[in-house]
């Protein structure tokens, strides 16, 4: 039984309130879900409390689930919308964990590292929606452009093209305040 | 070569999705222009920048919160929900609502289990929706609804102006003669609106609706019944 067979079963089996199965669901895909929602709020305790909500609306809505659709795209269409709310709730970014600085050679570098990581998040969360979603999905959660096609309901090429487009503005707003610098 | 061509070429190979056709083409530019070799350098920083997240391992135990508080909350997905239990919730949230004056009935969403899983927002008679990428959230009182968005999405809040009037706003919203008028207002993506509305005089409020919608579907409509 292949990956996606495994899934529809699980669903399956929630659906028919078996908890447990949801159980199954969430040791497939907790680590790149929780990866990726970290990546988004940039802290772990928040990426904890969204995947907890993400994962919780995921089975109280699993009945909207279509089944002729990959289970990982729905999730991610879920935790991504939770990510993104939670930042706008946030409001504005709070300072990096220390968790995320790298132990660098210097701590100078180290918070140098830091501000980048901070800059390029809050750039990509500046971006439109269209925009922000395919560099969320492409970089945060790592989905080739046919997932992102699918999480997104829109056509490959436009993934491509958003992605490409969205690229080059980060790379317009990352350098300009650089040289203001 | 156009520009566009150019970037397609060097995006195709940062994802490793270029053919070797492609590879060769923008080889063969790389080598021919400076501007080429800059361009394409910095967007390779981008990627490996946006890349480079974090590698932890989810907490040990979020799998085991979460199934914890699926329990504890009773939360069964919607669809498994016999229509006796659903009428039983129903039941119990017009209960709890009615000791606010009113009561709140949900229509066309289907998500919020009103009686068995009633968190303690929803029983004060607050109900709380995140559809299409928005956060909803609609209170009714005694004497005024209250109306929260916020979302990455454009959405509207629209309600009967012959019944109910916008008391204030959160941004306050400038053309308030033709909100008066339409009973409606905008949010833009990525914005919030709070709004406060009160019944008109006298008026019965019974059987008016307030909705919120986006990108043309309905995400919320609450009614307000007969006392």
């Amino acid at each position: 039984m292949n990956e996606e067979q495994l899934d529809r079963e699980s669903v399956e089996r929630c659906l028919g309130g078996d908890v447990d199965a949801f159980g199954e669901l969430i040791d497939r895909y907790q680590r790149p879900v929780f990866r990726a929602v970290f990546h988004v709020v940039g802290s772990y305790e928040d990426a904890r409390e969204v995947c907890q909500q993400a994962f919780m609306k995921a089975y109280e809505h699993l009945s909207t689930f279509d089944p002729n659709r990959r289970f990982f795209s729905w999730l991610y269409r879920v935790a991504l919308n939770e990510a993104i709310n939670f930042i706008h709730s946030r409001r504005s970014f709070e300072p990096i964990e220390a968790v995320q600085v790298d132990r660098g050679p210097s701590a100078f570098q180290s918070f140098e590292a830091a501000e980048r990581r901070l800059q390029v998040r809050e750039a990509v969360m500046s971006l439109d929606e269209n925009y922000r979603e395919v560099i969320l999905l492409r970089h945060y959660f790592h989905c080739s452009y046919s997932e992102a096609a699918e999480v997104l309901h829109i056509p490959e090429k436009t993934v491509k093209s958003r992605l490409f487009a969205a690229r080059q503005m980060l790379r317009d707003a990352l350098t300009a305040p650089a040289v203001k610098r | 070569m156009s520009d566009q061509r150019t970037l397609e070429l060097m995006n195709l190979a940062i994802d490793g999705q270029a053919t070797p056709a492609e590879l060769a083409e923008l080889q063969h530019l790389l080598l021919t222009s400076v501007d080429a070799r800059v361009t394409y350098e910095s967007l390779q920083a981008l990627a490996a920048e946006l890349d480079a997240g974090p590698q932890s391992e989810p907490p040990p135990a979020m799998k085991e919160e979460i199934l914890t508080a699926l329990r504890n909350r009773r939360i069964v997905p919607f669809s498994n929900r016999s229509r006796k239990r659903v009428l039983a919730a129903a039941a119990a949230a017009a209960f709890l609502a009615l000791a606010l004056v009113a009561v709140v009935r949900r229509e066309g969403v289907e998500a919020i289990d009103a009686g068995a899983t009633m968190s303690a927002r929803e029983s004060r008679g607050i109900i709380e929706e995140a559809a299409n990428g928005a956060n909803i959230q609609l209170q009714l009182g005694g004497e005024t609804a209250d109306v929260t968005v916020s979302g990455p999405v454009s959405a509207e809040v629209a309600w009967d102006p012959e019944v109910l009037r916008l008391l204030e706003s959160t941004p306050r919203v400038s053309d308030t003669s033709h909100i008066a008028q339409t009973g409606k207002v905008p949010l833009g993506a990525g914005g919030s609106l709070r709004l406060r509305l009160s019944p008109i005089g006298s008026r019965q409020a019974a059987g008016s609706s307030i909705t919120v919608t986006s990108e043309g579907r309905e995400l919320v409509r609450v009614t307000i019944p007969g006392e």
